[in-house]
């Protein structure tokens, strides 16, 4: 087994608006650093797989974009997170919780052990 | 997909360059930015530079990953297909003129072919109204069994009954004997003018009381035979001209464009009504009004509003069967069949389905060019994703 995680198809989504929720707005290099910092670099990431979430969620109306300078005055792409994405995130995070509740029912041990 | 995603899609097939654009910007701010926060870190610029590289992965398949999200992928590699078979049409015009050419000249064949079929086997008889009504039996009946479809079925449709196209030989009074010359005709009885729904031109057509068994024999001529043969003459009801050398009395003409039922390939010129004698028409022999045996007489219907040919056919086979022979009476299948008489020539229906397949068939080919390029261009031993192809923007 590799020693970072591989991220589920669609949670690298969830993991962006949740990223844009709490850290107002951000450019894509902030978004994929918080991401990897939160997870405790854990996940395996490769940053510029993210443009592609970024585009994805920004037509669905979730995140909105706009140019502007960084801290040191560098020109960046400034994301946010949107009303219905907001919206959007609460309903994920539940069915989220909810799925990986099941999935850690499922998989755990037998209530006592084997015979 | 939210409606709202596949407008973005759509959207995004289009404005490419400027998004393209924007998103090298971006990923360069990005690798930027990167490298900044290593070199705070503390590395070399290099290894700063080679850091940032290595988190971000592939740039290539992270743009791929934006094409991919930002235009529909199957209608982008359908137009990238149309490029790459441009390109291979560009490398070979020879081959390319030789492809086009063959199937230019394929298509504008069938289309022409059909053009000339679908003009014959699809254009209404001339000179008759509502042709679609009209119907005839497939095959002949005695001319007993015609009195009885006629006298029974008076609310479903009217029939009457025709022997032709058959030749005559016509001399006029003042010419020549040796003159005479051979014109198409047909024997007709006396509801079958009424029953096309025609209407003389001069004269009057056949009539059961004035033109009854054995009388003198009568003639009706179409409007083409009046203009050619006899000058046009508005007074020529009463005038004779020679059937079969037997003097006939002209009694009426035929409307503009009429040629009578089925007009090809032999238009009709001459009626004669077929209680004439048989010495006018050597088909009319044999006791034709009222021999069983050897049916040879055709029968035209139209049908009332509202009824419809397989109705039709239906009551017609079920009287048929009441007076045909127990062996024929057992019969599974119909022994009447109707076919469309509207139509220049008759036509079973099973061809006339043939011929709407066809066309429906030639119709999709004809749509279809579009596509061929890029069928073209699958079958191509080296294909579109191993080309050396830019990836469309």
């Amino acid at each position: 087994m590799s020693s970072k995680l591989d991220l589920l198809q669609g949670t690298l989504d969830l993991l962006v608006l949740r990223t844009l929720d709490s850290m107002g707005s951000l450019h894509g290099y902030g978004i994929a650093r918080r991401i990897e910092q939160l997870s405790g670099d854990e996940v395996l990431l490769n940053q510029g797989t993210i443009y592609a979430a970024l585009v994805r969620l920004q037509q669905r109306g979730w995140i909105a974009a706009e140019w502007g300078a960084s801290d040191n005055n560098r020109k960046a792409k400034y994301y946010s997170i949107t009303r219905s994405g907001r919206k959007r995130l609460v309903e994920e995070t539940s069915y989220w919780q909810r799925l990986s509740a099941m999935i850690g029912r499922v998989l755990a041990p037998e209530e006592g052990g084997k015979k | 997909m939210t409606p709202r995603e596949l407008w973005e899609r759509l959207t995004g097939l289009r404005r490419n360059r400027d998004l393209d654009r924007e998103m090298e910007e971006e990923i360069a701010s990005h690798l930027e930015l990167a490298q900044a926060d290593n070199l705070r870190a503390g590395v070399t610029p290099e290894e700063a530079r080679r850091l940032a590289a290595v988190r971000f992965g592939s740039i290539t398949s992270a743009k791929e990953g934006v094409w991919d999200q930002r235009g529909l992928p199957a209608v982008s590699s359908f137009v990238s297909d149309l490029r790459y078979a441009a390109r291979g049409m560009r490398k070979s015009p020879g081959f390319t003129l030789v492809s086009v050419l063959t199937v230019a000249m394929g298509i504008g064949l069938c289309s022409a072919v059909f053009n000339a079929l679908g003009y014959f086997f699809l254009r209404p008889v001339p000179g008759v109204p509502e042709p679609a009504r009209l119907a005839s039996l497939q095959a002949p009946v005695t001319y007993p069994e015609f009195e009885k479809y006629r006298d029974r079925n008076s609310g479903a449709f009217a029939a009457a009954a025709y022997i032709g196209p058959v030749p005559f030989g016509i001399a006029m009074e003042q010419a020549d004997r040796a003159n005479g010359e051979r014109v198409y005709g047909q024997l007709v009885s006396s509801e079958y003018f009424a029953t096309l729904g025609v209407k003389p031109l001069v004269g009057r057509f056949f009539d059961s009381s004035l033109d009854p068994p054995g009388a003198a024999p009568s003639a009706v001529v179409s409007e083409r035979f009046w203009r050619t043969h006899l000058g046009a003459d508005p007074h020529v009801a009463g005038k004779t001209l020679r059937v079969h050398g037997r003097r006939a009395t002209i009694v009426g003409v035929g409307p503009e464009h009429f040629f009578g039922l089925f007009p090809s390939p032999n238009a009709s010129d001459i009626f004669v009504p077929v209680t004439a004698d048989s010495a006018v028409a050597p088909e009319l022999g044999d006791d034709l009004l009222h021999r069983t045996a050897n049916p040879a007489v055709m029968i035209l219907l139209r049908l009332a509003p509202g009824v419809s040919v397989a109705r039709a056919e239906a009551q017609l086979d079920a009287q048929t069967r009441q007076w045909r022979s127990p062996s024929e009476r057992d019969k599974k299948t119909r022994l009447v069949r109707l076919i469309n008489a509207g139509g220049l020539f008759p036509i079973p229906p099973e061809a006339l389905a043939l011929i709407v397949i066809f066309d429906g068939f030639l119709a999709t080919l004809i749509v279809s060019v579009p596509a061929w390029p890029a069928a073209v261009s699958d079958s191509c031993p080296l294909s579109p994703s191993l080309a050396p192809i830019s990836p469309p923007r």
